[in-house]
């Protein structure tokens, strides 16, 4: 039998950076704008600024881990070797659902614009075909997948921008009492709903990690990208708050941006200048499809990675002799989005996924404090970057992950309950299995680190 | 009317569906390949 090559280095940093926002600016573009309804423009801000707290505090464990442990899966691997074999395939089957919801989601959501401009055009074809086609794409290879990513999200980005700066340079009128209409609609219950959908102004950034292993110089690219990454959204986050609440009425009862499918595009709309309608009407495109791209590039790699250490079939970590892809676990993310994608309920969709989010949320801090309960610091000299105020960080980061999944108990109990019952079931089903292959794990032959001396880490 | 859009959906279910074909077919052409 032909052995399997390994993946290509060939990404740079520009390409983790599109994989990152990419399949985080369509958050910006929908989805955010129901904190509103829940919360009013307070609790939307308020919303915006705990997520980004939570996500700010993850990266700043996520730059520890990963600078000490240079490992291509990220959250998984954090899991694998600092929890057990248990949480590492949650965290990997998490991160897996997580993309395949959302790539299923942004692909209903590109039907649905086109069956709006042409009404007699079916959804599902359409979905089907936009799935198809980044499956297409991602199979020929990530250098191409990527660029057209980068290419897709710098124009919805821009886009943001030009609105944004229109706005400012009296290009169009802004109403600026808009900001104190229906501040607190619900009062702090509001505040504290408001919450659950804080996550979409940021979810799935740390998605951008997964490439590392095709990554030129991972150690530089995938930190520049991801914090250049997270700078993009937290400037993109605050334009497309202010001018959405400006331009849209966000009144008691819920009612225009609260409700809004597309805020971004409705609120072009009421600037009532035409070649912003069009640019943000393309940018809205444009961010589904980069974002369903980057979530093909990224569910496939965590199964690739979850087959590669044996936690589902390793049939499918193998490699494309000729384009240098994971073709089977790419080919394998197709049936499973067009199930996610036929069920049609669009919200559920997207809440399996940020139940799937918040889970990995929760587990990279503990990773972090497992690490340094391992390997502390002033006996073991294992990492080039130390985050600053940990372990604190890292609890404060997990509450935040941990209230935010609660919050979700208004309006998706069942969802939270389901999507905490498959990952508890998984927990236990992949611990047990892999019990029968406990071994001792050596630090110095698979990490070249010291062993602990009162480690118990299994593998 | 009708027969226009019907036909035009017909023709995106096919493209979609020709894509996966090439896609299912080449990865069958490299799994036999690595058996050899």
């Amino acid at each position: 039998m032909t052995e399997s090559p390994g993946l290509v280095k060939s990404l740079r940093p520009y390409h983790v950076w599109a994989l990152g926002v990419g399949i985080v600016l369509v958050g910006e573009y929908m989805g955010w704008n129901f904190t509103i309804a829940k919360g009013g423009v307070l609790g939307s801000l308020l919303a915006m600024l705990v997520a980004g707290t939570m996500y700010v505090m993850i990266s700043l464990c996520a730059s520890e881990l990963g600078s000490a442990t240079k490992l291509a899966g990220g959250p998984y691997d954090w899991a694998r070797l600092f929890i057990g074999p248990g949480a590492a395939a949650s965290v990997g089957l998490a991160v897996y659902m997580e993309y395949i919801a959302l790539e299923a989601a942004d692909a209903i959501v590109v039907a649905f614009i086109a069956q709006e401009i042409w009404p007699d055009l079916q959804v599902f074809p359409v979905t089907l075909l936009v799935i198809a086609t980044l499956t297409f794409i991602n199979y020929r290879g990530v250098v191409a997948a990527l660029t057209l990513n980068f290419f897709m999200t710098a124009i919805a980005f821009l886009a943001i921008i030009v609105f944004f700066f229109s706005g400012t340079f009296g290009v169009f009128e802004m109403n600026p009492e808009r900001l104190f209409q229906g501040a607190v609609p619900n009062g702090l219950i509001g505040l504290f709903a408001a919450l659950q959908f804080g996550p979409w102004f940021f979810l799935g950034i740390e998605g951008a990690a997964m490439c590392a292993e095709e990554c030129k110089h991972p150690s530089r690219a995938v930190p520049l990208g991801q914090q250049a990454g997270m700078i993009t959204l937290l400037v993109g986050a605050a334009m497309t708050l202010f001018v959405c609440t400006m331009l849209l009425d966000s009144g008691v009862p819920a009612e225009g941006l609260g409700v809004s499918v597309y805020p971004l595009f409705e609120a072009a709309q009421a600037s009532g200048v035409y070649i912003l309608i069009a640019l943000l009407a393309l940018g809205t495109l444009l961010t589904c499809l980069s974002s369903a791209n980057g979530c093909v590039c990224d569910s496939s790699r965590s199964w690739f990675a979850l087959s590669r250490d044996h936690f589902v079939s390793p049939w499918f970590s193998t490699v494309h002799p000729k384009y240098q892809t994971p073709y089977r676990a790419v080919i394998f993310t197709m049936p499973i989005a067009i199930a996610f994608a036929f069920s049609g309920y669009l919200d559920q969709v997207i809440t399996f996924s940020i139940v799937s989010g918040l889970l990995c949320y929760v587990l990279i801090p503990f990773s972090l404090i497992r690490f340094r309960k391992l390997f502390p610091m002033n006996i073991s000299n294992v990492r080039p970057f130390i985050s600053p105020l940990q372990p604190w960080i890292a609890w404060f980061a997990m509450a935040i992950a941990i209230v935010i999944m609660s919050t979700l108990f208004w309006g998706y109990k069942y969802n939270l309950l389901f999507a905490l019952a498959f990952y508890l079931i998984a927990y236990f089903y992949f611990h047990n299995r892999h019990k029968k292959h406990i071994k001792h794990f050596d630090w110095s032959k698979e990490m070249g680190w010291p062993n602990p001396s009162h480690h118990d880490i299994k593998e | 009317m009708d027969a226009y859009w019907t036909i035009i959906n017909g023709i995106i279910y096919l493209l979609a569906f020709g894509l996966i074909g090439w896609v299912l077919l080449d990865a069958s052409k490299v799994t036999k390949r690595m058996k050899r």
